[in-house]
């Protein structure tokens, strides 16, 4: 009992750490940014327009084995479908051979080539403003056996939706500022699709406004400006980026004033605190410490 | 690292030692005090003199913290040198506390929207003597002890989500003491023999133990204006003999 114990105290921690990731859940069939990916969707911008994506196909079935190649196309329809249709674009096919023995592989394609944007109607990069969906879809004839009495049916991957979004999101709303030492806090709220804040500072009395770096605000509401100076007022606003780069109108302004704020430590040393921070000790009272701790040690192994 | 440290001691208590003559007929030896204790804070930081604070002045702990305690937390471990009449133990526990309030801004003396506070770990190699005999022998359930210990304790000051810095000068530091404590267990086997005699043959707890125990620690200072983190502090906690 107590040995069992014993490994259960040395063995839990670990298996407690090893939380249940979501990544471990690999679709069975389909067709996905990464190998490893949770979501079937890419967002993506007309900054995208001209360049490449690679996405893989992925085969994680059991029992079932595939028979004949795979087939992989890109549609602007609505689903996949078992094989493509007029329109589609199709992409090298795979060897059966190579799906059950590798499981996964790349898909590289162009974003320009993508069916919408191959016909010249919504050109990719375009001034229309409504966004367009894309499925790369893969599908393969399979069967638990494939030289026996039972025909290959054809099975359809879950397919990756890659949506080209020109929408920009709704601007970032800012509310009260509050002075912090030599900074500013803002409370913002943002849309769900927003996943960066473009800030713009500029001393009141002047005309232009500074971007400052793009902000990732992760799970945080508050925008933080720092580096400006205590006592100056400054104008804020800001944009919101989305996942595709799109960039939001201004938001509203908002002024605030930093102020020289006194700490703990501040006040300490303004005071006349000599403590100098870092490794500080005194030796006059740690020697002594040190020698009776080494002579009480050696005291009890003779 | 704690449950690693538990795990070493029971792997230590295999069933084949010999039982001393501290340990009672049938139980597992004897070989190490774990402690588990709360308890609340307040250093002597208004007692640090500073010579830009008037005489009136409460302090800057007073000032900034409204002098409320910290809560502390501690985790100690020691082994068991002596066990003849009492039981004398060597180790060493670790502590942590903090204290967060608002800010000052300097030009109006009003409350800031920044927070400032402080952060202290305290490292205590530690000597004890645990006067348990009657507890073995006779069943007394309260075992007094004393405790003389070496204060090693790193501070931080942080300021908003940052180490303070003042004109260049970090706000943190290590500050060195000594410390003595004086408590008194109450043996919960008392409760219930049986209990605890299950408890020590599926898992090796000799006996567990609620305690009370006061801590009188005095930091070295190499000036009067130097942080002085002295206490005079009660923890309260559970203990287990393994």
């Amino acid at each position: 009992m107590r040995l069992l114990l014993t490994v259960l105290l040395v063995v839990a921690p670990s298996a407690f750490s090893q939380t249940i990731n979501p990544t471990q859940a690999l679709v069975a069939f389909g067709v996905r940014e990464t190998p490893t990916a949770t979501t079937d969707i890419i967002t993506i911008g007309p900054s995208r327009c001209g360049s490449s994506q690679i996405v893989f196909w992925l085969w994680n079935q059991v029992g079932t084995q595939p028979c004949n190649n795979m087939r992989l196309w890109a549609t602007s329809g609505d689903s996949c479908g078992t094989e493509p249709k007029s329109g589609d674009k199709e992409y090298d096919s795979v060897n059966a051979l190579l799906i059950s023995s590798l499981r996964q592989g790349q898909i590289t394609f162009n974003i320009d080539e993508l069916p919408a944007f191959a016909t010249g109607a919504t050109p990719c990069g375009g001034s229309f403003t409504k966004n367009v969906e894309h499925r790369i879809c893969a599908a393969v004839p399979a069967s638990l056996q494939c030289f026996g009495l039972q025909n290959p049916q054809t099975q359809s991957a879950s397919p990756l939706r890659i949506i080209y979004d020109v929408e920009p999101p709704p601007a970032p709303i800012l509310s009260e500022v509050r002075g912090v030492d030599k900074g500013l806090r803002i409370p913002i709220s943002v849309s769900s699709d927003t996943v960066e804040v473009i800030p713009f500072v500029r001393a009141q009395g002047e005309t232009d406004f500074t971007a400052r770096s793009r902000v990732t605000l992760g799970g945080s509401k508050e925008l933080l400006i720092e580096g400006l100076g205590n006592d100056t007022t400054y104008d804020v606003k800001a944009q919101s980026v989305d996942g595709a780069g799109n960039v939001s109108v201004d938001s509203g302004l908002v002024s605030g004033t930093p102020r020289k704020v006194l700490g703990f430590w501040a006040a300490y040393r303004d005071a006349g605190g000599q403590d100098m921070g870092g490794c500080q000790s005194t030796p006059s009272l740690m020697v002594p410490a040190v020698l009776a701790l080494l002579a009480f040690s050696r005291r009890r192994r003779s | 690292m704690m449950v690693a440290a538990l795990s070493l001691v029971l792997l230590a208590q295999t069933p084949g030692q010999v039982s001393t003559s501290a340990e009672k007929v049938g139980e597992s030896p004897r070989t190490f005090v774990l402690e588990l204790k709360l308890g609340p804070y307040t250093p002597l930081l208004n007692e640090t003199r500073l010579p830009g604070l008037g005489a009136n002045d409460p302090g800057l702990y007073t000032r900034f913290f409204n002098n409320e305690p910290m809560l502390m937390g501690e985790l100690g471990l020691e082994y068991m040198v002596w066990k003849k009449f009492g039981t004398l133990t060597a180790g060493a526990s670790v502590a942590y506390a903090e204290k967060f309030k608002r800010g000052i801004v300097e030009a109006t003396k009003e409350l800031a929207e920044q927070s400032t506070g402080i952060r202290i770990l305290t490292i205590r190699p530690t000597l004890a003597y645990r006067f348990d005999w009657a507890a073995m022998k006779y069943n007394v359930p309260l075992v007094p002890y004393v405790k003389a210990q070496f204060v090693v304790m790193p501070w931080w000051y942080i300021d908003g989500n940052k180490l303070a810095n003042y004109e260049g000068v970090p706000g943190q530091g290590i500050t060195y003491g000594a410390a003595g404590t004086v408590g008194l267990s109450f043996m919960l086997d008392f409760l219930d023999q049986r209990l605890a005699r299950d408890f020590d043959s599926s898992i090796g707890v000799n006996h567990t133990y609620l305690f009370a125990e006061f801590n009188f620690q005095e930091t070295f200072r190499a000036n009067p204006t130097s942080l002085n983190f002295s206490s005079r502090h009660w923890l309260f906690g559970i203990a287990f003999d393994l």
